[in-house]
């Protein structure tokens, strides 16, 4: 009897180790036929163009040129998609992209890093400016409450700071009663996560960033233009740059385009393209104004030189 | 002339109190034992090489120096570092989350480990669990860490935890299972307790291998310092290091790089001397 037991016991393992063993042929057999497609994406059709993307939904523009439209047809380029910007000026100087939307401070320093003298700024994604108050998730206060509690900032002169106190005083807060601490916009969302403030006094596109995390909005004033004596206002109005590889200028007039030809389309359309491509809540992208993109101005060139541009296209 | 000599030296040993003049004399043995390794002929043969290398190559113009810079001019970068971007308070950030995490691992694994091992009933139940658990990387345990801990220390700690836990838990239960059976039962003869064979037999028995899933936790628990810093802390050096990197600063990544294997080579050089220390019988075996 036991004999007989111990038949099956050994039968029934096999069988279990001959299904294991399928299983992970097929799962094998599966992932390199989805690897032959990803690369036939980025390389086939004789030359595809790769642009790198952080998926931020200020890259709106973009996704909306990705869509194939009936008057342009196909893109002959695809979007990659990458974990930050640093990430993708990595890609970058390393020649696995042809261009890349990088945050406008990492790519200033991109473009001063070693190999950073082969990119060259085509064009910027600007969003209006303006002074937003973006109050953490977990607190429900209203600016007349923010006595006591502690705000992050850009710097002391900053211009939105100057604006928040003067709206802030109208509503019976005290500028002295608020704490401040000044940190970079990059800081600010992950130090309102970390709770080390209460609230954050950002420009338009990071209250966008921030919202789409569950914080909320508690005063904006769209009314202030960007620029002051820290940060000329080209830069500052400016959330990406669109780096290309020297070498590749050339093939991305048409992308280049496309993304003007965005500046077009309603802006229903746009905000489907950003909720489309990222999943962002449309609801939530009703509230702000939308990214834009603009190719080199005069300013800009002005501001990083004209060996740092791209040729006029 | 050496008989003024002691009488030089002698009082300011009397200076000492009792309790602090062994423990340096522990710190002498352990820079002479962990500095001897490392200043060995034989890894000196692998280092000084290596080390000319990289300060040649980017010199001659073989590698870009931005790419890689010489260890000569990282010596700025530290400078710099040190002066301007407070890397004392990010080290010291640092050491606090990844002491905390650690410390948390151990407390809670030595005992469990003891525990699994001595009862053989328990470890045949809770095993199994803790050996479906320590497959999942622990960085894939960061988004949920988020959602349940928030951002801040204690998602960090637990993640540090993650790290040193399962290795020092799975030693410990198999250092516990090895221990000679002999000695259990010239315990028991004795009229030892349960609890004094645990404490006493059993976990001095496997303490070999606690301090080897202490050597392999120590170290998973700093690539777990660098994930948990590269989320929402805006300190430590793992927050300098995705800093840098985000911003192409290559020469302070190498020098956060060079901080945080400095750190694991002593780490490891500590635990190293404590199982010389305190388990010697490995060694005369």
């Amino acid at each position: 009897m036991a004999g007989r037991f111990n038949d099956r016991v050994r039968k029934a393992r096999a069988k279990i180790v001959c299904c294991a063993v399928l299983v992970v042929c097929l799962l094998q057999l599966a992932a390199c036929s989805q690897k032959i497609e990803a690369t036939s994406v980025g390389t086939g059709n004789g030359g595809t163009l790769k642009i790198g993307s952080d998926g931020s939904p200020l890259l709106g523009p973009l996704y909306a040129a990705a869509h194939p439209r009936a008057e342009t047809g196909t893109p002959n380029w695809s979007i990659i998609r990458f974990g930050s910007g640093g990430d993708v000026g990595y890609a970058l100087l390393a020649g696995k992209l042809d261009a890349g939307f990088v945050e406008t401070n990492k790519a200033l320093k991109l473009l001063q890093a070693p190999g950073g003298n082969s990119l060259k700024v085509a064009g910027a994604l600007q969003f209006p400016y303006g002074a937003t108050l973006v109050l953490r998730k977990d607190l429900n206060l209203r600016l007349g409450d923010l006595a006591g509690r502690t705000i992050a900032a850009q710097e002391p002169d900053c211009k939105l700071l100057h604006q928040f106190r003067k709206d802030a005083l109208r509503a019976g807060v005290k500028p002295a009663d608020v704490q401040v601490k000044f940190m970079p916009f990059d800081e600010m969302i992950p130090a309102l996560e970390a709770k080390t403030v209460d609230a954050v006094l950002v420009k338009g596109s990071y209250a966008l960033l921030a919202q789409n995390l569950g914080h909320k909005v508690l005063y904006q004033n769209w009314d202030i233009k960007a620029g002051d004596d820290c940060c000329p206002a080209a830069l500052a109005q400016t959330d990406y740059f669109l780096l290309v590889r020297e070498t590749a200028v050339g093939s991305l007039k048409p992308l280049l385009r496309e993304l003007v030809a965005t500046g077009g389309l309603p802006p229903a359309q746009l905000r489907q393209a950003i909720s489309r491509q990222i999943g962002y809540p449309l609801a939530a992208l009703e509230q702000f104004p939308l990214p834009t993109y603009a190719p080199v101005s005069g300013d800009l060139r002005k501001t990083l030189g004209e060996r740092q541009c791209a040729r006029s296209l | 002339m050496r008989p003024i000599a002691l009488t030089v030296t002698a009082p300011k040993r009397a200076l000492l109190p009792s309790r602090i003049s062994p423990l340096l004399g522990a710190m002498r043995q352990f820079a002479g034992f962990s500095l001897g390794s490392l200043l060995s002929r034989e890894s000196l043969r692998v280092l000084i090489p290596l080390l000319l290398l990289w300060e040649l190559l980017p010199r001659l113009g073989l590698v870009p120096v931005t790419l890689l810079p010489p260890p000569s001019s990282l010596v700025h970068t530290l400078k710099f570092l040190l002066t301007r971007m407070s890397l004392v308070q990010h080290l010291g950030t640092s050491l606090l989350r990844y002491l905390l995490g650690s410390l948390l691992a151990v407390l809670l694994a030595v005992p469990l480990g003891v525990v699994l091992g001595w009862n053989s009933l328990i470890g045949r139940h809770a095993l199994p669990l803790f050996q479906i658990l320590a497959p999942i990387p622990p960085p894939a345990w960061v988004p949920l860490t988020m959602v349940v801990l928030g951002v801040g220390l204690p998602m960090q700690v637990f993640l540090i935890f993650l790290g040193v836990f399962y290795p020092v838990l799975f030693n410990t239960y198999q250092g516990v299972r090895d221990t000679e059976p002999r000695y259990l039962a010239s315990a028991r003869v004795f009229g030892a307790s349960e609890f004094t064979v645990m404490v006493w037999v059993l976990f001095w028995s496997a303490l070999g291998p606690i301090v080897m899933g202490l050597r392999i936790g120590s170290s998973i628990g700093l690539i777990m310092l660098v994930v948990a810093e590269m989320f929402g802390g805006q300190s430590g050096v793992g927050y300098l290091l995705l800093q840098s990197k985000e911003y192409f600063q290559i020469d302070r990544m190498v020098v956060c790089m060079g901080i945080l294997g400095g750190f694991g080579w002593f780490m490891n050089e500590l635990l190293k001397f404590l199982e010389q220390k305190y388990a010697r019988w490995r060694f005369i075996h």
